[in-house]
């Protein structure tokens, strides 16, 4: 008798402990600092991130928030250092943890140092390239290109899937530097890639093969003398007009990436049940929670006149996010499954002892299973790409972003840009709206 | 008393614990510069080094230098540092590279250096200074500077095969000394480093 009763005292601390310590999922953890980010206070949001001090298992988070954050806030050379110990942390840590391994199996997925999904992991140098072009350094941006390049060739080594093993806005990228260095046949190479990832692309979701990479690769082919394969692009995509290479050294260009919204969030779906034996059986499974995003293209005008030229998605994270997870799904369920199976065997072993050590290990078992909703929270829910040919000079441009309605939400202006003869000048901007914060 | 020497003892026990776990803080050890230690594979202080001793080696025992010698009457020729473009997969710090090579060009002692763009203007903008403010014995004159006989340049490329946890990481380094009368290229120089990279597929 005096055992139970030591039991039973015990039970509060435990209860409180794994209340504070396990229940919470990353996800929800996150709501302050995205309600910093969508009133357009970076800094705020940055200052609540510092607080959060995530470290160990999720140090990986803590560093591309940050990054995201600085980047907001036109701290490019910061948010690119960021990015560098991302790239280290997650050299070190994507092999396989013994003990980890084990932690998932007994406890929960989120026991695991999180290194994010390839798509993740794609999107820090994409995102690295474009701090390094708002620094106007191509050089770097180029290393960014040449990085991506080598861990594209390592996926494709690695996964079956074609959702997987490409990505198309990295290929893209990718080419538009190499045409800005003057690297003709690395930029052809290139533009050929994000084109047949385009279409890999498409065979798992809707996606519209960008115009602008259509007219780039028709030049590219032309200028290297590749007609065969220019006149059957030509005739597949029925441009017959472009832009021809000679032209376009001739004049420069400016090149816009636009950041749209936040990424899918993950949360997670739970079900318990009475099992056999009188225990709780609970099965918890994540799912991506799309969030509204704010502008469905946009607008750049040149010094106020009528021609503007519009925006195109390049890259829909919303859906490779959901893919992505949709094909790591049988996985998760088997790892979920497999230790639901192995907490029922220790509660019914705890059980045969002592009836109360049963129920608390059952207890235990429920509390902690819980879904992994970890994910890279501040990248946008799609990228958008516009290009714009001019001649060399200084101008004024304004960029409009419109709504699905067709509406205009917001205006910004981009003062003295300057355009040199065959160089490409480039433009960066993430717009959050607070309708970031309601799901689809 | 009895509760007070139970704190005492929560709290020594409280302290035994936390040096425990600050045993694991950061090891230093200090090693010397000429030491190689390779950690990730990639491009380091040691390749650096001894790429831009060997490169500069070789150019100062080329042909080039005898002729110049032989045309200005035994005279070094005077040479710049221009460029040297980082074309690889990593973001190398070229300037210790270059300063790696100014040093090895320098201490050679067989041909003139001359500061680079960057580092002119700050001596330019010191002797406006000396003009104005300096007294007139010290003060340095404007228009003294010797102009470089030859420019080197250089880019560093990378090519790099990877399959899984296994990479080989090739280096390719080339500098080229270009004459500044005539745009003539007097010297090429290339030097490869190869590196087998096998990272672990296990940790604990």
């Amino acid at each position: 008798m005096h055992i139970n009763k030591s039991v039973f005292s015990g039970l509060p601390v435990v209860f409180a402990a794994l209340l504070l310590g396990g229940c919470a999922t990353y996800s929800s953890s996150f709501k302050p600092i995205e309600q910093e980010i969508v009133a357009h206070r970076p800094a705020k949001a940055l200052e609540l991130l510092e607080k959060q001090k995530l470290s160990g298992k999720d140090a990986l988070l803590h560093l591309l928030n940050k990054a995201m954050l600085l980047r907001m806030m036109n701290d490019y050379s910061g948010s690119n250092a960021q990015f560098e110990m991302a790239k280290k942390y997650i050299e070190q840590f994507n092999s396989t943890s013994v003990t980890e391994q084990t932690a998932s199996f007994l406890v929960n997925d989120s026991t695991q140092s999180f290194v994010g999904d390839p798509f993740e992991q794609i999107m820090i140098h994409i995102y690295a390239a474009l701090n390094y072009l708002e620094l106007n350094n191509v050089d770097a941006a180029r290393v960014e290109a040449l990085q991506v390049d080598v861990k594209l060739r390592k996926l494709a080594s690695m996964n079956k899937n074609a959702l997987l093993r490409s990505d198309p806005f990295a290929r893209y990228l990718s080419a538009i530097i190499f045409e800005d260095m003057s690297d003709w046949s690395d930029a052809t190479i290139a533009y050929r890639k994000a084109y047949e990832a385009y279409q890999a692309h498409s065979k798992s979701y809707s996606l519209t093969i960008p115009t602008s990479l259509k007219h780039d690769l028709l030049r590219m082919l032309d200028f290297q003398g590749l007609n065969d394969e220019r006149d059957k692009l030509s005739k597949q995509f029925g441009i017959s007009n472009w832009k021809s290479h000679k032209e376009l050294r001739q004049q420069g260009e400016v090149i816009l990436f636009l950041s749209n919204g936040l990424a899918p969030i993950k949360r997670e779906h739970t079900v318990s049940r009475a099992g056999i034996g009188g225990q709780i059986h609970r099965i918890s499974l994540p799912y991506y929670e799309i969030r509204k995003n704010g502008f469905s293209h946009a607008r750049l005008y040149v010094n106020g006149s009528e021609q503007p030229i519009r925006t195109e998605i390049v890259e829909d994270i919303n859906n490779i996010a959901q893919k992505t997870l949709a094909a790591n799904m049988p996985a998760i369920a088997a790892r979920t499954l497999a230790r639901v199976i192995t907490k029922h065997k220790t509660a019914k072993e705890a059980g045969k002892n002592h009836g109360l050590a049963g129920l608390l290990v059952n207890v235990v078992n429920v509390i902690t299973e819980v879904a992994d909703t970890r994910s890279w929270l501040t990248l946008p829910g799609d990228i958008h790409l516009g290009r714009l040919p001019l001649p060399p000079g200084t101008y004024n441009l304004e960029l409009e972003l419109v709504d699905h309605a067709g509406h205009t939400i917001s205006r910004h202006q981009y003062k003295d840009v300057i355009v040199k003869r065959g160089r490409k000048t480039y433009l960066s901007h993430h717009w959050v709206s607070p309708a970031a914060l309601r799901r689809k | 008393m009895h509760a007070l020497k139970k704190n005492i003892f929560i709290m020594a026990l409280i302290a035994g614990l936390a040096t425990l776990g600050g045993c694991g803080g950061i090891k230093v050890k200090r090693t010397d510069a000429g030491e190689t230690i390779d950690l990730s594979g990639a491009w380091n202080d040691t390749d650096s080094q001894q790429v831009s001793k060997e490169m500069i080696d070789d150019m100062l025992e080329q042909r080039w230098l005898r002729v110049f010698k032989q045309k200005n009457r035994g005279k070094a020729p005077t040479v710049i540092v221009g460029d040297i473009r980082n074309l690889s997969h990593e973001h190398i710090n070229t300037r210790t590279f270059i300063a790696d090579i100014e040093r090895a060009v320098i201490n050679s002692g067989e041909v003139e250096f001359v500061a680079s763009k960057g580092e002119r203007g700050e001596i330019r903008e010191e002797r406006v200074d000396q003009d104005l403010h300096s007294r007139a014995d010290t003060r340095k004159a404007m228009g003294q500077e010797i102009g470089a006989d030859f420019m080197l340049q250089g880019r560093i490329n990378t090519i790099i095969d990877a399959v899984k946890r296994e990479q080989v990481r090739y280096y390719q380094v080339d500098l080229t000394l270009i004459s500044l009368k005539d745009n003539r290229k007097v010297w090429v120089g290339q030097k490869k480093i190869k590196k087998h990279i096998e990272g672990s597929g296990l940790r604990f």
